[in-house]
C-alpha cells in the first residue's frame, strides 16, 4: 500500500477515535496527549511538571468544534469560529508554565474562548474565573468545561479588560485575547508578586508575548517570545457559531 | 469600430482595473494591486494571440469578432463580483506562505478577472488590425479613452464605492458595440444577460481577519461609513471595548479612552479622541510623550500624518501651538470638529510635500506617525514604499527645525526587530550627512512595548537629559540613549539585542552592524523607500513567519512572477506555438516589440515613483501619470501618421527616446524640486505638462512598427501586440523587484536599454533582406 493511501485511512481512523472519545470515555484520546505533550511540548522548553501533568489531563478535543475534532491533538491552534481560536498546544502550556500556577492558586483568565486554557489551569490551581466578551463563546465555554467535569470554573460574559473585581487580587491573569495596551485594572487586581501573561501589539498581527510581574510599586515586563496570529480559511470555521 | 468605440472600450479598460484595484484592497490588501494590472496586462496579451490565430486559419475579416468580443465583454465585467466572491470569501493572502490551496484561489480570481481584460483587448486588437491604415487615430482614441477612464475613475471614488460602480462599467462595452452591428437577438441577448448580474451581482465579501471585521464583532459598536475616497474608504467605529493607550505605563492607575477608531480599507489608521474626553491627555503617560519632557519644552509642533487627534491633543496639553498635516481629506475632515477650537492648524496636505515647500516658520518639534505596528502604510504600491522614512525626507524635516529643534519617531518593537533598528539606523545617517554625531544628538526611551526616539539639531543638554531621565523613572519606562549608567531595566525581551544593536548604530562602523544583522535594516532613500521591506536574498523560512503580509510582499512578487510567466506561455505564447513557421517572429517584430514594452512599462513606473514627490499620493500620481503620458501618447500617435513609417526612422525614434530617458532624471528631479514650492495648481499643471510632452515621442514607436507591419507582413500585426503585452504583463512585478534589489535609477537605465534593443533591431542591416 502507497504511503499517500494510508496517510488518509490513518487521519480518518484517529477521527473515529476521538469522535467515541468525545462521546464515551476520554482515556482512550489519552496516547494522543501523550505524544503531544512529549513531541510539542516537553521537546520545546516547556519543563514544569504541574504543567506537562495539565496539558496531559486536560481533554482538548472536547473544547474544539466537531469537525476540528480530528485535528485537537495537532501542533497547531483550530478555529473555532467568531474569528477566534483555541491556541497551538505549546503556547497554552507555555503561557501556563510563565504564570507559575500553583494548587493554593486564583487564577484569572482573559478571553475564554474555547474553554481549554482555563481546563488546563484548573488542573492545577483551587479555581479560575475566565471572562468571555464574545457572548455565544462564553456559552460554549461553560458548557465544554461542565462537559469536562471543571467544577472549578466560573465563567461570566464581559469585557475581560476591566478584571474581575470582587474575586480580585489573583495570583495570577492570563489573557489570551491580544491587546495594544496592558489594562491597568488587570495590574491593579493582581497580587503582590503575581505574574501576568498577555499578548500584546496588533490584534491581528505579529504580537508579543509578555510576562507583566508585580513586586510592590515595581512593575516589570519582559517580553517573552514573538507569537503570531494565524487566520484560517472561512471554511474551517465553526459554522455552529 | 469608430475612433469613439475604442476610446469607450479604452475608458472601460482602465476604470476597471483602478476600481477592482480599490475593491480588492478593501476586501483583502492592496498587495493586489499588482495581480489585477497584471492580469489585465494578461487580458491584452491573450486577445491579440488569438486574434493572431483566428487570422491564420481564415475565419473571416477580423471586423466581425469585434461586436462579439464586446458583447462578452460587458457580461463578464457584469458577471465579476458574482464569479470573484465565492473565491474571495476563501481567500486569505496572510495564508498564501502556508496553504498551497490558497495560490488556487487567488489563481481563480484571476482567471476571473481576466475574461473581461481578454475580451476587450480582443475588441480593440481587432480593431487595430482590422484598420491597420487608421492605426494612428484609433491607437489615439485608445490612448485617450485609457486617460480618460483613469482619471475619471478615481473623481467617481470621491462619492461612490468601487463595486458599487465596476458592474455598471459593462454597459460601456454594449455601448461601444453597436457600432458594428452586433445583431439584434445577441444584442438583446447580451443587453438582458448583463442587466441581470449588474442587479444581481453580490457585495465582495472582506476578510474576516480585517482589523475592522474584528472591529465590529465587538459589543455595542456603532459603525459610521464606509466614506468612499480614492484614497481609501474610511470608516468610523466606536465600541466600549475599543481602547487607546498605546504602551501605556504600567504605572498608571486612571481611565484609558474608548475614542471611536478610525480604519482606512479596513485597516487602522488612527482614532479621533475628542479634546474634552477626561483623558485626553492618555500619550502623556506613553513613551510618546518623550519630546515633552525636554527643556525647554516645544512651543511649535508640526505632527506629520498624526493618525487622528490624540498627538495633537498631547501637544496642546503640553502649551504647544500644532500644526497637523494629514493626507486624507475624509480624515482630516474628521478631525476638525474635534480640533477646531484649539490652537491647531489643519492642513490638508501629503506631509512629504509639505516639508519641501519652503514657507514655513521653523519648528520646535516635529513628530512622525508611529511604524512598526500595521506592517506598512496604505497605498497602492506593493513593496510599502514610504517616501516620508527616507534620508531624503529626514533632511528635509530637519531644515525645517528651529535651533534647538527635535525630530520624534515613535516607534514598535517588533519581533525579530526590524523596523526600530531601520528607523535607528535612518536618524544617525540623517545627522552624519549634517555632519553631527548621532551617538551625542538621539535620546531614545523604550516601554514595554514601544520605543520613542528623539533626534536633535543640538547635542542634548544635562539638563534636558536629567528632565528625560526623571520622565522614565516616573513612568516606569527604560532610557535606552544615552545608556543608563545604573543598567537597571524595567522593560527586557528574552532576545535582547535593542542595546547591542543601538550602540553599533550609532557607533562609529555601523556598516558592520547592517552587513551581520539577518535583516536588512538599512536607511532607505529616495531611490530605494522600502522602508517596511527586510528581507534578504536568501529567505530563511522562519524569517517569514513573523512578517506582516506587505513585509512578505518580495516573496509574493516572485512567486507572482513565476506564476505570470506560466500565464504569459500558455495564454499569450501558447496558442501562436503552432503558427510558428507561420508567423515565427523574427529579427524585427520580437524585438522591437519587446523593447518598446518593456521600455514602457518601466518608463511609467519610474515616473508614477518620482511624481509621488510631487502630488503626495501614490494613488493620484498613478492616476494622473497614466493620464498625461496615455494622452501625450495619443497625441504623439496621431502626429505619427503624416510620417512615413520606416525602420530607419522607428530605429532613430527608439534611440531617441532611449537617450532622452538617460538625460530626463536630472530634468524631472530638479521641476519637481522647482514646482514642490507651487500652489496646487501650478505643481498639478506643471507636473502634467512636462509629462505630457515627455509622452509624445512615446506615443510614435508603436504605431509606426504596426504600419511597418501592416506594409510587409501584416500576419504580425497580432503577434506584436501579443508580445507588447505578454512583456508588459512581467514588466509589472519585474520592475518592483529590479527597483527593490537596485533602486528606482537603475529602473531607468533598464528603460533605455530596452529603447535601445528596438532601436538596434529595428535598423535595417547592410547585405542582409531583414525578414519582417
Amino acid at each position: 500500500m502507497r504511503a499517500n493511501a494510508v496517510l488518509p485511512i490513518l487521519t480518518a481512523a484517529t477521527a473515529l477515535v476521538l469522535l467515541a472519545a468525545a462521546f464515551a470515555e476520554r482515556d482512550a484520546t489519552e496516547p494522543l496527549r501523550q505524544a503531544m505533550v512529549s513531541q510539542q511540548i516537553a521537546a520545546r522548553g516547556v519543563r514544569d511538571p504541574a504543567v506537562l501533568t495539565a496539558m496531559r489531563k486536560a481533554p482538548r478535543h472536547l473544547f474544539v468544534p466537531d469537525e476540528q475534532i480530528r485535528h485537537a491533538y495537532e501542533d497547531r491552534p483550530l478555529a473555532i469560529g467568531h474569528g477566534q481560536t483555541i491556541s497551538q498546544p505549546y503556547i497554552v502550556a507555555l503561557m501556563t508554565e510563565l504564570a507559575e500556577p500553583r494548587a493554593t492558586h486564583k487564577v484569572l483568565e482573559i478571553g475564554a474562548g474555547s474553554g481549554f486554557q482555563a481546563a488546563v489551569l484548573a488542573e492545577i490551581v483551587d479555581h479560575v474565573y475566565t471572562i468571555e466578551i464574545v457572548e455565544p463563546l462564553s456559552r460554549w465555554a461553560r458548557t465544554r468545561l461542565d462537559l469536562a467535569g471543571y467544577t472549578n470554573v466560573t465563567v461570566k460574559h464581559a469585557d475581560g479588560y476591566h478584571g474581575w473585581e470582587e474575586h480580585a487580587p489573583f495570583d495570577a491573569i492570563v489573557v489570551t485575547a491580544a491587546a495594544p495596551h496592558i489594562p491597568p485594572p488587570l495590574i491593579a487586581q493582581l497580587k503582590d508578586g503575581g505574574r501576568m501573561v498577555i499578548p500584546v501589539g496588533s490584534r491581528f498581527r505579529t504580537q508579543q508575548l509578555v510576562l507583566v510581574e508585580k513586586d510592590g510599586d515595581r512593575i516589570t515586563s519582559r517580553n517573552v517570545l514573538p507569537v503570531r496570529f494565524v487566520p484560517f480559511t472561512r471554511a474551517e470555521e465553526h459554522p455552529g457559531n | 469600430m469608430t475612433p469613439a468605440s475604442i476610446a469607450l472600450v479604452s475608458f472601460l479598460m482602465l476604470a476597471l482595473q483602478v476600481a477592482w484595484m480599490q475593491a480588492l484592497g478593501h476586501a483583502q490588501g492592496h498587495h493586489l494591486a499588482v495581480v489585477v494590472i497584471s492580469i489585465a496586462l494578461l487580458g491584452f496579451g491573450a486577445g491579440g494571440s488569438v486574434l493572431t490565430l483566428w487570422k491564420s486559419r481564415a475565419r473571416g475579416g477580423l471586423e466581425r469578432l469585434y461586436a462579439p468580443a464586446l458583447l462578452m465583454c460587458a457580461l463578464s465585467t457584469a458577471l465579476l463580483p458574482a464569479l470573484a466572491r465565492p473565491l474571495l470569501a476563501g481567500l486569505e493572502v496572510d495564508l498564501l506562505h502556508a496553504d498551497p490551496g490558497q495560490w488556487w484561489r487567488l489563481a481563480g480570481l484571476g482567471g476571473a478577472m481576466f475574461l473581461p481584460f481578454f475580451f476587450g483587448a480582443a475588441a480593440l486588437s481587432a480593431a487595430f488590425a482590422a484598420r491597420a491604415e487608421r492605426i494612428g487615430t484609433l491607437y489615439a482614441a485608445n490612448l485617450l479613452g485609457s486617460a480618460a477612464g483613469a482619471g475619471a475613475t478615481l473623481l467617481l471614488m470621491r462619492a461612490v464605492l468601487p463595486e458599487q460602480a465596476m458592474t455598471w462599467l459593462a454597459l460601456l462595452a454594449l455601448v461601444a458595440a453597436l457600432p458594428a452591428r452586433p445583431g439584434r437577438i445577441p444584442l438583446a441577448v447580451a443587453t438582458l444577460a448583463t442587466l441581470a448580474a449588474i442587479l444581481l451581482a453580490p457585495d465582495l465579501p472582506r476578510s474576516p481577519y480585517k482589523e475592522l471585521s474584528q472591529a465590529l464583532r465587538l459589543p455595542e459598536v456603532h459603525r459610521e461609513g464606509p466614506l468612499p475616497h480614492p484614497l481609501g474608504r474610511v470608516d468610523i467605529v466606536t465600541s466600549p471595548a475599543l481602547r487607546y493607550a498605546p504602551d501605556l505605563s504600567l504605572r498608571y492607575a486612571g481611565t484609558v479612552p474608548a475614542p471611536p477608531h478610525l480604519f482606512i480599507d479596513g485597516e487602522g489608521a488612527g482614532h479621533l479622541l475628542a479634546a474634552d474626553d477626561p483623558s485626553a491627555g492618555i500619550l502623556r503617560e506613553t513613551p510618546r510623550a518623550l519630546p515633552f519632557a525636554a527643556t525647554p519644552p516645544p512651543r511649535r509642533v508640526l505632527c506629520l500624518s498624526p493618525g487622528g487627534t490624540p498627538t495633537p491633543l498631547l501637544a496642546v496639553h503640553a502649551g504647544a501651538d500644532v500644526t497637523v498635516v494629514e493626507p486624507h481629506p475624509r480624515i482630516a475632515r474628521l478631525m476638525q470638529p474635534h480640533i477646531a477650537r484649539l490652537p491647531v492648524d489643519l492642513v490638508r496636505a501629503d506631509p512629504r510635500l509639505y516639508l519641501a515647500q519652503d514657507i514655513h516658520s521653523p519648528f520646535d518639534l516635529i513628530v512622525f506617525p508611529e511604524r512598526g505596528l500595521f506592517g506598512g502604510p496604505v497605498g497602492l504600491q506593493t513593496l510599502g514604499e514610504d517616501k516620508l522614512f527616507t534620508l531624503e525626507a529626514l533632511l528635509a524635516a530637519g531644515s525645517r527645525l528651529a535651533s534647538g529643534g527635535h525630530l520624534a519617531f515613535p516607534v514598535w518593537l517588533d519581533a525579530p526587530l526590524r523596523h526600530a533598528p531601520r528607523i535607528l539606523d535612518l536618524v544617525a545617517e540623517s545627522l552624519r550627512a549634517t555632519g553631527r554625531d548621532p551617538a551625542r544628538h538621539i535620546v531614545a526611551v523604550r516601554g514595554w512595548g514601544s520605543m520613542s526616539v528623539l533626534a536633535g539639531r543640538e547635542p542634548f543638554s544635562p539638563e534636558t537629559l536629567d528632565a528625560i531621565q526623571a520622565f522614565s523613572r516616573e513612568k516606569g519606562f527604560d532610557l535606552l540613549w544615552p545608556p543608563d549608567r545604573t543598567g537597571e531595566r524595567t522593560h527586557v525581551s528574552a532576545d535582547d539585542t535593542l542595546d547591542d544593536l543601538m550602540a553599533a548604530l550609532l557607533g562609529p562602523d555601523p556598516e558592520s552592524v547592517r552587513t551581520a544583522y539577518p535583516f536588512d535594516i538599512r536607511a532607505p532613500t529616495d531611490d530605494r523607500p522600502f522602508f517596511n521591506q527586510f528581507l534578504r536574498s536568501a529567505v530563511r523560512s522562519g524569517d517569514l513567519d513573523f512578517l506582516s503580509v506587505s513585509e512578505r510582499g518580495l516573496v509574493y512578487l516572485w512567486a507572482l512572477l513565476v506564476l505570470l510567466a506560466v500565464g504569459v506561455l500558455v495564454l499569450v505564447l501558447g496558442p501562436l506555438a503552432p503558427l510558428r513557421t507561420a508567423i515565427a517572429p523574427a529579427g524585427f517584430t520580437l524585438p522591437v516589440f519587446l523593447g518598446l514594452g518593456a521600455g514602457f512599462m518601466f518608463f511609467e513606473i519610474v515616473l508614477i515613483q518620482r511624481f509621488t514627490l510631487l502630488w503626495g499620493s501614490p494613488v493620484v500620481s498613478a492616476a494622473l501619470v497614466m493620464t498625461a503620458l496615455l494622452t501625450g501618447m495619443g497625441l504623439g500617435s496621431a502626429a505619427s501618421r503624416r510620417r512615413p513609417a520606416t525602420p530607419r526612422r522607428l530605429a532613430a525614434l527608439a534611440a531617441g527616446i532611449a537617450v532622452m530617458q538617460m538625460l530626463l532624471p536630472p530634468i524631472v528631479s530638479e521641476t519637481i524640486a522647482r514646482l514642490l514650492p507651487a500652489p496646487a495648481l501650478l505643481r498639478h499643471a506643471g507636473g502634467l505638462t512636462l509629462l505630457v510632452i515627455v509622452a509624445i515621442p512615446l506615443g510614435m514607436p508603436f504605431p509606426m512598427g504596426v504600419r511597418i507591419l501592416s506594409a510587409r507582413n501584416p500576419g504580425h500585426i497580432p503577434w506584436a501586440c501579443g508580445i507588447d503585452g505578454a512583456i508588459a504583463v512581467l514588466t509589472a512585478p519585474a520592475a518592483a523587484l529590479l527597483a527593490y534589489r537596485a533602486g528606482y535609477a537603475s529602473l531607468a537605465g533598464a528603460s533605455a536599454a530596452a529603447y535601445l534593443l528596438a532601436a538596434a533591431a529595428a535598423l535595417p542591416q547592410k547585405g542582409s533582406a531583414r525578414e519582417l
